[in-house]
């Protein structure tokens, strides 16, 4: 009885956890996602925002390959692109948005020609 | 007939391995369009909606392709096309009741999407007629044409291909792969082996042929009210090919030799009827990955190419009046009549987009010789003509003008500018902003079958006036309030109230930097809502003020409006994120929430990793990537960590001088002021050395 007690205890506390995180994350005000030389496409987790969001990008010197970024928004039924930069390998990309309405952000990274040798980071932020 | 026919559909009915699936689609059909309805009740975007209830299309035809495939070639499992070939026109009277038994079949799905859109158009209450007609023609195109081209490949494979499964269901598989983004990896291979973009071209020409669900699964894009659903003539023609060239293909089989060969005749002819229309299809929306996309065509043509920087270029004469016949059919063909000021230069240079053709250049003597290069006319003395007639055709992909909608603004050049102008700020990651130094008379007559809504007085295409930028827009457009053009289908519509606003808060700020000279008179004029599209792929387009217009991509309040009008002001310099923090401040903006709020700067640390940072720029100034390849692995990674933390220290040392600047100093305005200065200036120097100095006199100044 103890022990299916304790279970399910640890499953709540996990779930508590789960739950927080993930709220955490997605009321963030700010997230970045890096891209190591290995990786494909890498989204960062989301941010939740009513008056758009702001993104940053490098794609840094020691990559092979331009890379994309995207800043991306959804509400709730799939990911749309608003907005893409390509950047020249040593150099950065910034822009925003200001689409309003709750929606969550993340900035997605991807290698041009699908190779995998970029070594990058993107970050979404609150405006 | 009839009995074939009902034969037919008994057949379908008693095979369970048809009718089961098909009446379970219907079933998910319903349920789909409940999860579709419940999506719009959600989030109220409609063609957030639209997209969902366009996604499985591909599904749906891949489906009606086995269904009308299996149904066929139970004729051919079960020997009967021996039998029906003795009697006259058996086998092609059969194929006619088989088709009409597919057609009935797919009839019931087809209404079901065109009742449920025709539901959701009264739901939204628009009551905005040419979407209405929009819907109908989607309905039509993705729920209708698509469904018989279904039945049409399905059963020419069963004509054709007889009872070769595999190579059937290996083709469909192909096929609906291609009506997917599944492509965007595998199109880009042969870039990797031959380095060359003209294979990748190819194959997106042959999978465009292919299309049929011009929406793509996996298209993560949004579809923008002006232009809607992509519904160009073109696709259009594509459906009607891809219904008879199978029905060319059914039919050879039904006939004998003479009829045989006159319809293989015929279904080449379809073939390069078809070929040759898609070929001169023009200006099509573009939304992939592709290196000709709207997204990034330009981006990847000019970041490959030479950069000339021609922002103090000086035309030496300028252009008083431009007499316009536009024609906008699958894209535009344009005849322009400039008059110059100054017809004594030996050479004239004008800029026209790279994506216009250029047929010919003639003043009332005769033709001139020209010279193109890229977006640049060059032409030699005019032997004292002050008039100059430009003929030239063509498209840009982002750009649009044709059949369904057009999207050309004032400050793009799609008819001669005077002079050379960048077209493509890479630095800025956008579209240079060209309007002429001088207002110009315009006439302008436009054949199209949209209604062009234009910056200048006039009706029926035809306008007249003076601007500095001629912008014209159609398609799901329409003037929402008096002087506001928009489109009515967006919920963020924009009001005069918003603008005056806007006004208002500039005209405030301007006297508060002191710099009433810099004030802008704007609530008056004419407000063009551009597509959000177009600051997709570009950094500059948010709002543009032009002489007697302004174009934005949105204007939901009087606030945001002012920031990127005051944006659209700034020169941004060697740090965009800088000047954004600057606007961030001078309108108030900043997050207080933020950790950096919680403390105040300390100065010298920021003074340190501004000598930091300049330290680490003046060490690596001259770094390129030839250089980067031939560093050693020790020098790499030391470059890599000096690079990391450049970026790191640039992120901290734009916030907090920002925050001190503008926000702790006492001198705040002052800074305010200096920076507005700056970023309106010429100057070249570096933001940091300004921030570097007026931080060290605010210091010696608390020191004293």
């Amino acid at each position: 009885m103890d022990k299916r007690l304790s279970r399910k205890m640890l499953i709540s506390l996990m779930m508590i956890m789960l739950i927080s995180v993930l709220a955490t994350s997605a009321y963030a005000a700010s997230q970045t996602v890096y891209i190591n030389k290995g990786d494909g496409p890498v989204q960062s987790a989301s941010i939740s925002a009513t008056n758009g969001a702001n993104y940053n990008g490098w794609n840094y010197s020691d990559s092979e390959h331009k890379l994309y970024i995207t800043l991306q928004w959804s509400t709730g039924s799939g990911w749309v692109d608003e907005r893409v930069s390509l950047m020249d390998i040593g150099s950065s990309a910034s822009g925003y948005s200001t689409l309003s309405g709750t929606r969550l952000w993340r900035v997605q990274l991807n290698p041009q020609y699908a190779y995998s040798d970029c070594h990058g980071k993107g970050t979404v932020s609150n405006r | 007939m009839k009995k074939l026919y009902q034969a037919s559909l008994l057949v379908f009915l008693r095979s369970k391995n048809l009718s089961m699936p098909y009446f379970v689609l219907l079933a998910l059909t319903l349920a789909y369009f409940g999860f579709c309805f419940n999506n719009y009740l959600q989030y109220r975007e409609i063609f957030s909606t639209l997209i969902w209830l366009v996604r499985p299309c591909i599904f749906f035809i891949v489906f009606f392709i086995y269904l009308s495939y299996e149904l066929t070639i139970k004729m051919y499992d079960h020997n009967m096309v021996e039998y029906l070939t003795t009697y006259k026109h058996g086998l092609w009277k059969t194929y006619a009741a088989i088709i009409v038994c597919l057609l009935t079949i797919i009839a019931l799905p087809s209404i079901m999407f065109f009742v449920f859109i025709l539901f959701i158009y009264c739901y939204i209450d628009v009551q905005y007629l040419p979407f209405l007609i929009h819907l109908m023609k989607l309905s039509v195109l993705y729920f209708g044409l698509s469904f018989v081209t279904g039945i049409m490949l399905g059963t020419a494979m069963a004509a054709k291909l007889k009872t070769k499964r595999l190579v059937v269901y290996s083709l469909t598989v192909i096929f609906m792969l291609l009506n997917t983004t599944f492509t965007d990896v595998p199109f880009r291979v042969p870039y990797l082996l031959f380095n060359s973009y003209r294979t990748e071209r190819m194959l997106y020409y042959f999978k465009d042929f292919l299309t049929v669900v011009p929406h793509e699964l996996g298209n993560n894009f949004s579809v923008v009210p002006i232009y809607g659903f992509p519904m160009e003539p073109v696709r259009w023609i594509l459906a009607g090919f891809w219904i008879l060239f199978p029905l060319t293909l059914i039919l050879t089989e039904c006939f004998n030799r003479k009829t045989k060969k006159a319809l293989m005749a015929t279904s080449c002819l379809i073939v390069l009827l078809g070929a040759g229309l898609f070929s001169v299809r023009g200006s099509v929306l573009l939304m992939d990955m592709r290196v000709d996309s709207y997204p990034f065509a330009d981006p990847f043509y000019y970041q490959d190419r030479p950069r000339e920087d021609y922002s103090g270029y000086e035309a030496g004469f300028m252009i008083e009046e431009y007499k316009m016949d536009l024609t906008i059919s699958n894209e535009l063909h344009a005849e322009v009549e400039v008059t110059i000021d100054n017809p004594d230069l030996d050479r004239y240079e004008f800029t026209l987009y790279h994506g216009y053709i250029l047929k010919s250049v003639r003043t009332e003597d005769g033709e001139l010789p020209f010279t193109r290069q890229g977006d640049y006319i060059s032409i030699g003395s005019l032997n004292g003509a002050d008039r100059l007639t430009f003929k030239y055709y063509g498209k840009s992909p982002k750009y649009y003008a044709n059949r369904q909608a057009i999207a050309l603004p004032g400050y793009f050049a799609y008819y001669p500018k005077p002079g050379r102008m960048n077209i493509w700020d890479p630095e800025r990651y956008g579209y240079v902003i060209n309007t002429s130094p001088n207002e110009s008379i315009y006439t302008v007559h436009i054949r199209s079958n949209l209604e062009v809504f234009c910056n200048l007085a006039g009706s029926d295409n035809s306008f007249h006036g003076k601007s500095n930028g001629l912008s014209l827009l159609a398609g799901m457009y329409d003037e929402v309030a008096e002087n506001i053009y928009a489109e009515p289908v967006r919920e963020d519509l924009p009001q005069r109230a918003y603008i005056r606003e806007a006004e208002e808060i500039l005209i405030d700020l301007f006297h508060r930097l002191e710099r009433p000279e810099a004030i802008l008179h704007f609530a008056d004029k004419k407000f063009f809502q551009v597509p959000r599209s177009f600051t997709l792929n570009s950094n500059t387009e948010h709002v543009v003020v032009m002489s007697d217009h302004i174009t934005a991509d949105s204007c939901n309040n009087g606030p945001e409006l002012a920031k990127s009008i005051m944006e659209s002001i700034l020169k941004p310099k060697s740090s965009i994120r800088f000047m954004w923090e600057y606007l961030d401040y001078l309108f108030n903006r900043q997050d207080e929430t933020d950790p950096l709020f919680q403390n105040s700067v300390d100065l010298n640390i920021l003074l340190q990793e501004i000598d930091e940072l300049q330290f680490l720029a003046a060490k690596y100034s001259d770094m390129d990537r030839e250089k980067y390849l031939n560093m050693n692995e020790q020098e790499r990674k030391a470059y890599n960590a000096a690079q990391n933390r450049m970026l790191d220290t640039n992120v901290k040392v734009d916030d907090k001088a920002a925050k001190y600047l503008f926000y702790e100093s006492p001198r705040k305005e002052e800074n305010l002021r200096i920076f507005f200065d700056f970023f309106t200036s010429e100057s070249d120097e570096d933001y940091l050395e300004l921030v570097e100095k007026i931080v060290r006199e605010e210091l010696e100044h608390d020191h004293s």
